[in-house]
């Protein structure tokens, strides 16, 4: 049996007719970005400061715990404010950025501005150029007006590198704040197509048929070593990626189901492959995109990176145990614009929509917050990232500081699991945090390559 | 509960003594699956697996929350199935087939679990950690089971729900010798329906109220075309949640109630004081998605589930419930309209599209299309009677309503976990599937014919359509024995 993809192209009209105004208050704020990167003249001050929107009450340096959040809970997602309110979880307050250079990768926004208005959807929904070829780089909607655009853009670079493997750890946590896993692993993803650093760019030749490779692979515990993950996603956005996993105790790498969406990976583990970048499935298994609400947020974009310890390993609190929350700074995102997209499903879904905040500066998303079948709040997902800058220390990615995500909160709201992952430096066996480096293809985004990291 | 002066009981005594020697004859059973015992390293946290299922199920038997809705398969605590899911067991083949195949069998545990947990009464986060160990459970060892390509062939086996027809005729062969008798009833009170069909649609002094479905969605998330929405590797087409909802809310039928014998609008069924009624002041009907097959299609179903508070609330019902179900082709237009009591007796079928009624089905039941034609679009049901059933499909020109009331379209799982006063929930199907203290009508008959509880109103997935052989309301090849294919879908075989 043939797995049929193709979308319902009404479906996708309807979703792309449904548009809003664009970003900015005062000006628009692409227009303003165009001119000298900074966004400062498209927001008033109150949305461009945390002690102005909050008249004094609160300020950059503060923490925000149970004891004044109320101040600013209309700041806050759902779970994160009842996470603060109730579980003993503080932020630190951190000014807003207003360079958007420092919130992306600098090619990537560099290709962004210099891309700007050639993107469109051709007949399947798959995003192009205006001469009809796949995607070249950057954001394709920088001045997105609809979610269909935002989560296009989502879709089509989640890390805005060309390669990015990132040394990761991951613990998961019992509601009552004890870790029962903790893993050591690999994340792994190549851009084929849209490519910025690596040559040949924009296509790789003879890869222009998919979008991504995508591995993920465990080091430790030892029972869990070589447990290797790897996703081929193609660039039609109606397919389902070809998804091969290797486990040890079967010494062999076996096709796993393509739709295997809401499931995790490793035991005890409350993330799942659906979860990545708040956009982990291909863009049209999922539907009725739209824009619900915008407004200011408090989010991590900033400050997110440790340059204080030697892993870039960072700390916790909150919890039963003091352990379930990293510490986490955050700042007032100007404008967010609030998405909300339905899976597509072939039966009962176990999830009935997600709600995605994407920070208008750069498009990327700042929290995600899914609902089970009966509407109720089911899980979370907020991430922070950062540029690798802090005083005289950095991470380099070419010429600039490297740009990326920090760590990440997963958190099941109904059972109060957390699963909580970082990036760190350095995993075992030689594993390193590495940027656009061509050879992150050969040797962790193949099946030869997953056979490899299983037997080592 | 039977009622012990049924005229038939004698007679089913007589055929069931004959039928003795009939019953000797059973199929052995399949062998058993070899499961690991312990749990490979690499599912570290699933060694208890076995036992949480056991405990869990131990505990929803004990306090009579079991959902009925599924089927749970013999041997795999973790799996349960309904009758379309089944008919694939032998075809599915690769990984990607039989993956999906294994998977949608734990997702119905999944969705089965969620309403018997509620049901339960524990403390939400109790409830949301245990039906997650369940699922987180129902992985690893679905995975480990299954791995051994003997433990697979017998879940092919064993995956198939039993027939409706459980009763003690059907086992002891008393059907099979009473076939003839049977016959003639239903041909009896199949002309009878048929009368009933041929009466004025609004008589004089009648009192007729119009209810027709509030829209709250976008149409045009509907889809008009299956052929162009994803579609899994088993073949169904796969929507977003609203696309379904706009989809039922496009074909939900108007309700035209003769209010002299039918009490008021269709109604919310809640529980009142541990007894099950239907909550007419406001206007509900319920709806429920599914697939059927017809030859290599597989085809779309909407169930409309309507429930009317009896008459004479001093009856032994409470309630009257009538199912009304559109099947829609591929292009999303309506290929069949049926409806039965959902009491189970008697299926009409309204055909369209040119589909040819057989004149009785391969397992012999006579087939009833009580009206020559029906509206394409749109129809509207005329219900009157006691108890309420559905007497005529008609077009909104014939109906000519002055007034229109408007009923809200709930999904039908919002009826497995009713609120409960004093708090917590309760599903108004029994884990038999019928709805407590529901029942009467043809009880000789139907135990004759080996239906369980005869005249109980019964949930979707559990509704019998069959007398003389064992037909079933959800049998995934249903429109194949009512029908002669049309031509393109019979050589595309």
């Amino acid at each position: 049996m043939a797995i049929r993809t193709r979308m319902h192209r009404r479906h996708f009209l309807a979703n792309t007719a449904r548009a809003v105004a664009g970003a900015g208050v005062l000006m628009p704020l692409w227009k303003v970005i165009a001119a000298d990167g900074d966004i400062t003249r498209a927001y008033p001050d109150e949305l461009l400061s945390i002690e102005a929107y909050t008249k004094g009450r609160i300020k950059p340096g503060d923490t925000i715990d149970a004891s004044n959040v109320e101040h600013v809970a209309d700041l806050f997602e759902p779970v994160a404010l009842e996470q603060i309110r109730e579980m003993g979880r503080r932020v630190r307050i951190a000014p807003t950025t207003t360079d958007i250079m420092r919130l992306s990768p600098w090619e990537y926004m560099e290709a962004t501005l210099r891309n700007r208005g050639r993107a469109r959807f051709n007949d399947k929904g798959n995003v192009v150029t205006d001469d009809g070829s796949p995607w070249i780089g950057g954001h394709p909607f920088p001045d997105a007006r609809t979610a269909l655009e935002l989560f296009a853009g989502l879709t089509l670079s989640w890390g805005r590198h060309d390669a990015s493997l990132y040394a990761i750890k991951q613990f998961s946590l019992s509601p009552e704040g004890d870790v029962q896993y903790s893993y050591e692993a690999g994340w792994a993803e190549l851009a084929p197509v849209g490519r910025l650093v690596l040559d040949p760019k924009p296509y790789w030749p003879g890869h222009e048929d998919y979008l991504r490779y995508q591995s993920v692979f465990f080091l430790s515990p030892e029972s869990e070593r070589g447990t290797s993950f790897l996703n081929l996603w193609y660039y039609d956005q109606n397919e389902f990626p070809e998804l091969y996993g290797y486990l040890p105790h079967f010494r062999r790498i076996r096709q796993f189901p393509t739709n295997q969406r809401f499931e995790p990976l490793v035991p005890g583990s409350t993330l799942y492959l659906s979860d990545a970048w708040a956009a982990g499935d291909p863009l049209h298994t999922w539907g009725n995109y739209r824009v619900v609400g915008r407004g200011p947020l408090l989010a991590g974009v900033s400050n997110g990176w440790n340059a204080e310890h030697p892993n870039w390993e960072h700390g916790t609190h909150g919890g039963p145990q003091g352990n379930t929350f990293w510490d986490t700074t955050v700042e007032l995102v100007p404008e967010a614009i609030i998405c909300e997209a339905e899976p597509v499903a072939f039966s009962r879904a176990p999830v009935s929509k997600k709600r995605v905040w994407f920070d208008t500066r750069n498009m990327m998303p700042i929290a995600m917050v899914s609902y089970d079948r009966d509407g109720k709040v089911f899980r979370s997902f907020d991430g922070s990232y950062s540029l690798y800058e802090s005083g005289d220390k950095r991470f380099m990615d070419g010429d600039h500081p490297y740009w990326s995500w920090t760590h990440v909160h997963a958190f099941d709201a109904q059972t109060r699991r957390m699963t909580r992952l970082e990036q760190v430096r350095q995993g075992p066996g030689g594993l390193a945090t590495s940027v656009n480096d061509e050879r992150i293809y050969e040797r962790y985004l193949t099946r030869n390559s997953l056979m490899r990291l299983g037997r080592a | 509960m039977p009622s012990t002066n049924d005229p038939g009981r004698s007679a089913l005594v007589a055929v069931l003594i004959a039928a003795a020697v009939v019953s000797a004859g059973c199929s052995a059973p399949a062998e058993a699956p070899s499961m690991p015992e312990r749990m490979p390293a690499d599912f570290p946290g699933l060694g208890d697996c076995r036992e949480m299922f056991a405990e869990a199920d131990a505990r929803i038997d004990a306090a009579g929350v079991r959902h009925a809705a599924y089927y749970r398969v013999p041997g795999f605590p973790y799996l349960r199935t309904d009758r379309v899911l089944a008919s694939f067991r032998n075809e599915v083949d690769g990984i990607d087939d039989v993956g999906t195949w294994v998977r949608r069998m734990r997702e119905l545990d999944y969705e089965a679990r969620l309403y018997e947990l509620r049901n339960l009464d524990i403390p939400d986060q109790d409830r949301a950690n245990l039906h997650t160990d369940l699922y987180r459970c129902g992985r690893g060892l679905a995975f480990v089971d299954l791995e051994n390509d003997a433990n697979l062939d017998y879940l092919r086996e064993v995956a198939v729900p039993p027939p409706e027809h459980s009763g003690p005729a059907r086992r002891y062969g008393v059907t099979s010798l009473a076939r003839p008798l049977l016959g003639a009833y239903v041909r009896h009170r199949q002309a009878e329906v048929r009368e009933t069909f041929a009466q004025p649609l609004a008589p004089d002094g009648a009192k007729l109220r119009y209810w027709q479905a509030a829209d709250t969605r976008q149409r045009a998330l509907a889809p008009d075309d299956f052929d162009e929405v994803l579609a899994d590797p088993l073949g169904f087409p796969g929507m977003i949640g609203s696309a379904w909802q706009a989809l039922a809310e496009m074909h939900a039928p108007a309700i035209w109630v003769d209010t002299a014998s039918v009490a008021g609008a269709p109604g919310a069924p809640t529980w009142r004081d541990g007894v099950p009624v239907v909550d007419s002041t406001d206007p509900t009907v319920y709806y429920q998605a599914g697939f059927t097959r017809m030859g290599e299609q597989r085809l779309v179903q909407i169930s409309y589930v309507l429930f009317f508070g009896s008459a004479d609330a001093d009856g032994a019902s409470a309630m009257d419930s009538l199912v009304w179900r559109v099947t829609l082709d591929r292009d999303a237009a309506p290929l069949l309209y049926d409806s039965i009591p959902a009491s189970g007796w008697p299926h009409t079928v309204f055909p369209l599209q040119g589909l040819e009624p057989r004149a009785v089905t391969a397992s012999g039941d006579p087939v009833l299309a009580p009206q020559s034609s029906v509206p394409e679009r749109r129809p509207v049901l005329r219900v009157g009677g006691s108890p309420a059933a559905l007497q005529r499909v008609a077009s909104r020109e014939q109906a000519n309503p002055d007034r229109v009331g408007r009923y809200r379209l709930e999904n039908y799982d919002a009826l497995y976990t009713l609120p409960v006063a004093g708090g917590g929930t309760r599903s108004l199907f029994s884990p038999a599937g019928t709805i407590a203290g529901s029942g009467g009508g043809f009880a000789p008959w139907a135990r004759l014919a080996g239906i369980p509880e005869p005249g109980a109103l019964r949930q979707l997935g559990r509704l019998p359509t069959g007398f003389v052989g064992d037909g079933q309301f959800d049998d995934p090849y249903l429109l194949e024995r009512l029908f002669r294919l049309p031509e393109a879908v019979a050589s595309a075989r």
